[in-house]
């Protein structure tokens, strides 16, 4: 037996008598699940899963973990899109599945605390009885957890006016790497403000085994209205408007021509004739004065050329615009064996000179590209239709994706608006970021985890490109 | 921080500060604590020295660091709603350049003092924390003058952004003990058509009940705040938005404090400037010659409390100056003066009583005061990681050594 294959037998010893064999996955056949997150374009087979049934576990499989020299990375519902919950190195997952109870609700302090496992609509369905919600609501909302939308600060399509999950998480319980447990506190009591930094760190500072999230009011009134545009760039002018007359939408969805199209084939979705662009508008807040407010919405469509604009006069209407906004990736599905979705953000006043960047580099390597995004906060998603068959397209496929990236970057915006760096975008951390930039963020890093097993090879840059000399790679390949 | 000055020169605190420089360039900024981290030096940011915040008194100042040669205006881009500002810009003008656009900070200071360092660096609660967030949610990048001598830019100019560590945030009320922050990108917010405020003189437990109630059913006031002056208390609730929204968020609040027993009115213009000016001045509050503190968690609002505060201050002498309770965020910051000021062994008492119902942080006393007391009270449980993250800014302890929680140094 070699030295890896040993150590692995050990662990998996160690792992079933203390956490019961039932709580270990070992079979290679089982852990292929395991290989991947959202994303199907990076893979790494872990050693072993384990499944933690609370922080008294989590911090005994990371001492065993760090005592071995094995890497490990926590790992929700595995909805990620950047690779971010893949072990590599043939590390230790650790499956938060089954911390997954709401410890409690306190609806007059207005605040969940939750078990990293736990669904993200599990706590606003469990905050609705007391007229609450959580706020940050992303697309994968009815499966991703808590845990890995701490991990990555999730956004979804209502952020634009609520916040992300930074502006909701007011307390923390983290695992270090030393197997001791920390109580993060809120932004209130004095000290820095971890929770802004634990708060998409992906999972490379250590292990949230609790969380303690701040809960919304119900808006008294709701309004949404779907409208057509001939072209996407009259869309994307009349949400500029809609933004610089300083109207704050709760969402703000825009899709374009090769999406209306899918949702018209795929599911018979009938818009207006001339349809190139469809804008998902949703304005809440106190019912005086929204619908003026919404009056202003449909000026600025009116004014920037839409065809036709739909209101919704009730939920069942309201559900129906939804309905267009939320299969659209299943429709996408429908018209291409696969596509990769990008994830990039640009300053809002940029959209029109990027949408023609990404149209132009799409013809160029003879790819489609869908768009679909969150046009309020300037972050897109393209979509690269392809057929994973095909090797070459394959290949062109992750360089028009780079390609897209590259001009985000160069009209002044960010690699990632909510789907992370993991390892799908670490490279390019050093196109963003110049090398003090990063060597902060990697001095950083060494101090809140010294042993350099936590979730290695995720967000910085690997190598040359790192900004340090020092790097603490002390990984063992099992 | 009282920053004073006679014949032997400038001090913070009561600590005599060594030199003043006052870096032109960001660049300047870090070779400046490049330098003193190799002569051993010890480097406190002061800014322009006129925002008044917490802190203990730091150990040994040989240079306070000014930042009135970082006051350019980076990038403004209104249809963006973001700003880039160096942090020697001060509130007020950076304010008055927003206004021209219709645009206002998340978390804007009402008599505009400081500047925009000061007002990332200390943090202070804003008067629209309620409806807009802590200063920390309206950050979104900062340049950072490290003590290694480079700058450490942290994410960036778009408002929603998730590459990379959130540097900017982390430094976000760090009272100059990471770095030197150099520039700050704000997301702004429009301002708005119309201010109203609503007052409740003498507000009682019903009064408080009805304005949850108009929360609960959606109401969405940007600030709900019991302000305590001159020996009596007002309950002000602020409203803002189009006129049309403002009429009808009024008339439903009014209903629900009518039916509550509760009298209330709409502040007149001089009144309501009057009011979001005391706010705000006390959540800045500043002056040596007295005591103020502030209290946070779920009993900061309870009125046995401040009774028991007012009883202990009343025993060295101190009387409630002013008091902003605000029982929707869960703090509170008292302002005690009385005619010998407050005294060491009194404030400790003070802070003593007060720290029996959650976590009190000394804002503002004489310096002598501060000197013998526990300005940030008992460390944090996650202390070890603070330390942690100061060796990664600062591993030789350059900047503002001592002045913040459990003594980081």
């Amino acid at each position: 037996m070699t030295k890896t294959a040993a150590t692995r037998q050990v662990l998996l010893e160690a792992f079933t008598e203390r956490l019961g064999a039932d709580a270990v996955v070992s079979d290679p056949g089982e852990l292929v699940v395991y290989e991947c997150d959202g994303s199907t374009l990076h893979d790494a087979t872990p050693a072993l899963v384990v499944f933690p049934r609370g922080t008294d576990q989590v911090a005994d499989v990371v001492r065993t973990c760090v005592a071995a020299g094995v890497p490990f990375v926590a790992r929700g519902a595995g909805t990620g899109l950047s690779g971010g919950a893949m072990a590599r190195d043939a590390g230790v997952i650790i499956a938060l599945n089954r911390m997954h109870r709401i410890l409690s609700i306190d609806p007059l302090r207005r605040r969940a605390e939750v078990e990293p496992g736990v669904a993200n609509l599990a706590v606003t369905r469990a905050a609705a009885p007391h007229g609450l919600a959580y706020a940050p609501d992303p697309s994968s909302q009815a499966v991703c957890t808590i845990g890995g939308n701490v991990a990555h600060n999730s956004g979804g399509p209502h952020t634009l006016k609520t916040g992300v999950t930074v502006n909701h998480v007011l307390g923390l319980e983290l695992v270090l790497t030393d197997g001791s447990v920390v109580e993060v506190g809120g932004p209130e009591r004095p000290g820095y403000d971890l929770l802004a930094l634990l708060t998409g760190s992906e999972g490379t500072f250590g292990i949230v085994t609790r969380i303690t999230l701040n809960l919304v009011r119900r808006p008294q009134a709701v309004a949404t209205a779907l409208a057509a545009f001939a072209t996407i760039d009259a869309a994307s002018r009349a949400v500029s408007g809609i933004i610089a007359a300083g109207i704050i939408p709760a969402a703000l969805e825009l899709m374009d021509d090769v999406v209306v199209d899918a949702l018209a084939a795929a599911f018979g979705f009938r818009f207006p004739e001339g349809a190139g662009a469809l804008l998902l508008v949703e304005i809440d807040g106190p019912e005086a004065g929204l619908d003026e407010e919404l009056d202003a919405v449909a000026a600025h469509c009116t004014e920037h050329g839409s065809l036709h604009i739909r209101l919704a006069a009730d939920e069942t209407e309201r559900a129906e615009i939804w309905k267009a906004r939320k299969q659209a990736f299943g429709a996408l599905g429908r018209i291409a064996r696969n596509y990769y979705t990008q994830d990039g953000v640009i300053p809002r006043t940029r959209l029109p000179e990027m949408l023609a960047r990404i149209r132009e580099i799409g013809a160029r390597h003879g790819l489609r590209v869908a768009n679909v995004f969150h046009a309020g906060d300037g972050n897109l998603h393209p979509c690269i239709l392809f057929d994973d068959r095909d090797e070459a397209e394959r290949a062109r496929v992750l360089e028009a994706g780079r390609e897209i990236l590259a001009a985000c970057l160069e009209l002044g915006g960010s690699l990632s608006g909510e789907h992370g760096i993991g390892v799908e975008k670490r490279e390019a951390m050093a196109d963003m970021f110049a090398p003090p930039d990063l060597l902060l963020m990697r001095r950083l890093r060494e101090q809140l985890d010294p042993t350099g097993l936590c979730n290695p090879g995720k967000v910085l840059p690997l190598g040359a490109r790192c900004g340090e000399l020092s790097a603490t790679g002390r990984q063992v390949v099992l | 921080m009282s920053l004073s000055r006679n014949d032997r020169g400038w001090a913070l605190d009561g600590v005599p500060v060594g030199r003043t420089l006052a870096p032109a360039s960001a660049e300047e900024a870090a070779t400046v604590l490049a330098e003193a981290r190799s002569a051993g030096d010890t480097v406190v940011p002061i800014g322009r020295g006129t925002r008044a915040f917490t802190g203990a008194p730091a150990a040994r100042i040989d240079i306070g660091l000014l930042t009135a040669g970082l006051d350019r205006v980076l990038a403004y881009e209104p249809a963006d709603l973001t700003v880039t500002v160096e942090t020697g810009v001060a509130i007020r003008t950076l304010d008055l350049t927003l206004a021209e656009h219709g645009q206002r900070l998340p978390c804007p200071v009402r008599d505009g003092r400081g500047t925009v360092g000061g007002l990332v660096a200390c943090a202070p609660d804003g008067l629209l924390t309620l409806a807009h967030g802590r200063v920390r949610d309206g950050v979104i990048g900062a340049t950072l003058a490290c003590p290694d001598g480079t700058l450490a830019r942290g994410r960036g100019r778009v408002v929603k952004n998730v590459a990379g560590y959130d540097t900017p945030r982390l430094v976000v009320g760090s009272l100059g003990t990471l770095a030197l922050i150099t520039d700050v990108t704000f997301r702004l917010l429009p301002r708005p058509a119309v201010e109203a405020t609503v007052v409740v003189p003498a507000p009682d437990a019903a009064a408080l009940a009805a304005t949850e109630a108009f929360m609960a059913a959606g109401g969405q006031p940007v600030f709900a705040d019991v302000l305590h002056q001159d020996g009596s208390a007002r309950l002000v609730i602020g409203i803002e938005g189009g006129a049309t929204r403002v009429t009808g968020e009024i008339h439903r609040l009014a209903t629900l404090l009518g039916a509550a027993g509760s009298a209330h009115h709409v502040a007149s213009p001089e009144e309501a400037a009057g009011i979001r000016l005391g706010v705000d001045d006390l959540l800045g509050t500043g002056g040596t010659d007295r005591v103020a503190l502030r209290l946070t968690g779920p009993r900061a609002a309870d009125p046995a409390v401040k009774q028991a505060l007012d009883g202990e201050a009343a025993t060295d002498g101190l009387v409630l100056e002013r008091a902003l309770v605000r029982p929707w965020l869960e703090s509170a910051t008292f302002v005690y003066a009385g005619p010998g000021g407050p005294s060491a062994a009194g404030t400790g008492r003070l802070l003593a009583v007060a720290r029996r119902h959650g976590p009190v942080v000394l804002i503002t006393a004489p310096a002598a005061v501060l000197g013998a007391v526990d300005v940030w009270g008992p460390p944090p449980g996650d202390l070890v990681l603070m330390r942690r993250v100061r060796t990664a800014f600062d591993p030789d302890g350059v900047l503002a050594s001592g002045r913040f929680v459990g003594g980081l140094s």
